[in-house]
This record gives structure tokens, sequence and C-alpha cells, in this order.
């Protein structure tokens, strides 16, 4: 049994899919749930320091703000499913190490990737590419704009209502 | 919880089997059935025609081309029956544990026939190890299990061996 289930969410459409799949699975094995948001902060990206930019810490608190509405998402949509959740907020981290850190105290790590028609190395989700190299615990990889019951496979995913 | 249909492809390598033990650990044999997939590459290229040549074989004195053509046909059934053998070991092993399990044997390329298969039985989701092998990063990522991401509209488990790992954490 999966007790521990880790569900990376980036606030996309097929995070949330991802997210709602992973509850499911969690529901059904009384399983707890972490949700992770990472922030990479976009500013350290490039050599200047944050503090050359002048609105960087407002842009900046502006992303972690985003965060936390993402996340509280997140926990609201596992009360709804009755599964017991918690969340983690991770800073100035590579998403992919953040996670891959995270998946070693999980049993499952489930999350989406991008999927889109006919789509190649290129768009397919690099954090999830990054973390299936070289996770320790088994993932469940979700596609975006598949839904189960969706009648039309040439629907790419940004249009599928979440 | 309705009953998910697993497709769990083999390659015949314990590491293959990882996804088994994955599945094993995720659902149970009253949530779950499972079809086990063994992918082979092609036995030689049989001609098209070869079932009419071959039944004209029984009646007429062969050619040695024709008799390779029966020869082949053979070569062809016994590979398939050898596949589904080794799966038949596996799903004996499983069913004794309540599992209730399909076997399919298919010749061609890995993850398209992966793909196939997960189209024509209706899967619900692919449960399937990756070859973790260190040395050159793309291939970390087992080529067959990459495609498979690519190509499948099914969720998919995937399974990096314990064992798979070699210095690379």
């Amino acid at each position: 049994m999966y007790d521990r289930m880790l569900i990376p969410t980036d606030g996309s459409v097929t995070a949330r899919k991802a997210a709602r799949e992973g509850l499911r699975l969690a529901k059904d094995h009384g399983s707890r749930v972490t949700f992770v948001h990472v922030l990479e902060n976009p500013l350290l990206a490039g050599y200047a320091a944050p503090e050359a930019l002048p609105y960087s810490a407002n842009l900046y608190q502006d992303l972690k703000r985003a965060a936390g509405e993402i996340l509280d998402e997140a926990l609201e949509l596992a009360k709804e499913a009755g599964v017991e959740a918690g969340a983690e907020l991770i800073e100035n981290r590579r998403a992919a190490d953040a996670i891959l850190d995270l998946a070693k105290e999980h049993d499952l790590v489930v999350m989406g990737t991008h999927g889109r028609k006919g789509f190649d190395r290129f768009v397919f989700g690099s954090v999830a590419e990054l973390t299936l190299r070289r996770c320790p615990v088994p993932v469940l990889v979700l596609r975006g704009g598949d839904e189960p019951d969706e009648r039309n496979p040439d629907r790419p995913a940004e249009e599928v209502a979440s | 919880m309705s009953t998910m249909h697993l497709l769990v492809p083999l390659d015949g390598s314990d590491l293959s089997r990882a996804a088994l033990t994955a599945v094993r650990t995720a659902f149970g044999p009253e949530r779950a059935r499972l079809t086990l997939l063994r992918v082979a590459s092609s036995p030689p290229q049989i001609p098209s025609g070869h079932e009419r040549r071959t039944a004209s074989a029984a009646v007429t004195i062969p050619e040695p081309e024709e008799r390779a053509h029966v020869y082949q046909s053979q070569e062809w059934d016994s590979a398939r029956q050898r596949l589904r053998d080794e799966l038949e070991t596996e799903a004996r092993r499983l069913e004794k544990d309540g599992w209730t399990v399909a076997v399919v044997a298919a010749f061609g390329d890995p993850a398209e026939e992966i793909a196939r298969t997960a189209r024509e039985e209706k899967v619900d989701l692919i449960a399937m190890a990756t070859h973790g092998r260190s040395g050159v990063t793309r291939a970390l990522l087992g080529s067959v299990a990459e495609r498979t991401l690519r190509n499948a509209s099914v969720p998919v488990l995937v399974v990096r061996p314990e064992r798979a790992k070699e210095r690379d954490d």
C-alpha cells in the first residue's frame, strides 16, 4: 500500500488532473498526501543578484503568494476528497531536485506531463522527465489532455475544462 | 471502486518484473485485473501470401524456398508459444494470490506494441519498469518506457527497480 503519496503541483490544468487522480488513489489506499510546489526563483536563473532588479522583491512575493494559492487549492481538493493532506512550499531550488528529495520520504509520486498531440522531447514536461529518471519510488505519470471520458482525443490539453 | 485493468509489459528480465511488485503494492487482486504482455522482435520476415504457399507445399514437393516458408511459419508459432509459456508461469504465480490474469504475446517494436495492446485491451493503466542504467544520461529512462510515456493515452506507473540503480544517486 502507498501510505505516503507525493503530488507535485504547479497549478496547471495537467497538475490539477494529476492531483485529482492521485487523491482518488489516496482515498482508495488510505494514504496521506503531500502536495509540493517548488518556487524556482527566476531571478536566480541569471547571474544578477535579485537586489539589482528594482521590483524583484515584489515579483518574488507575487510568485510566492500565487504558490500559496495553488497549494491552498490543492488542500481544498484533498478536503473535498476526504484525504488527509499537507503542503510544502519549497523555495529557490530546482523543481526536480526538490521533488526527488521529498520523494525519498514517500511511497509514490503522482505527476502530470504537459502532453500534447505529437509532442516531442522538447515539450515533454522537463520536471517530470528529470524526476522519472532518478526517482527512487514509483512515479504515476498522467498525461494532460486525456480525460478518461474525453471523446475528442485531438483536443489539446489547454482546452480541456478543469 | 470498480476493477481497473492494468497492462504490465514484461521483457523476461528481473528488472521488468519490478513493475509487478509495484502493482502488487498499489492494487489488490480485488481491485485490479492484469494483462501481461511480452513483446519480442519478429522472427525472420515471412513474405506475404506465405500461408497459401504453405498449403500448396503440402501437396506438391516443395521447392527449398517454400520449405523455408513452412519452417519460418513454424518458427513464428513456436516463438509465440515460448513467449506465452513464459508469461503463463508468471500468470499462474499471480493467480495463486487471487489475481485475474490474461497474457498476450506480440511481435514488433515494444513501445508500439505496448501502446497498441493498451488501446485494444482498453486498459486503464500501464505499469512498467525502466532500465535505470547509469552511464548514458539519456538512457537512464529506458527508451521503451520513454516512448510509451509519450504515446500512451492512459496513466503510466513508472518503476525504477532499486537494484538497477548504480552510482547515479
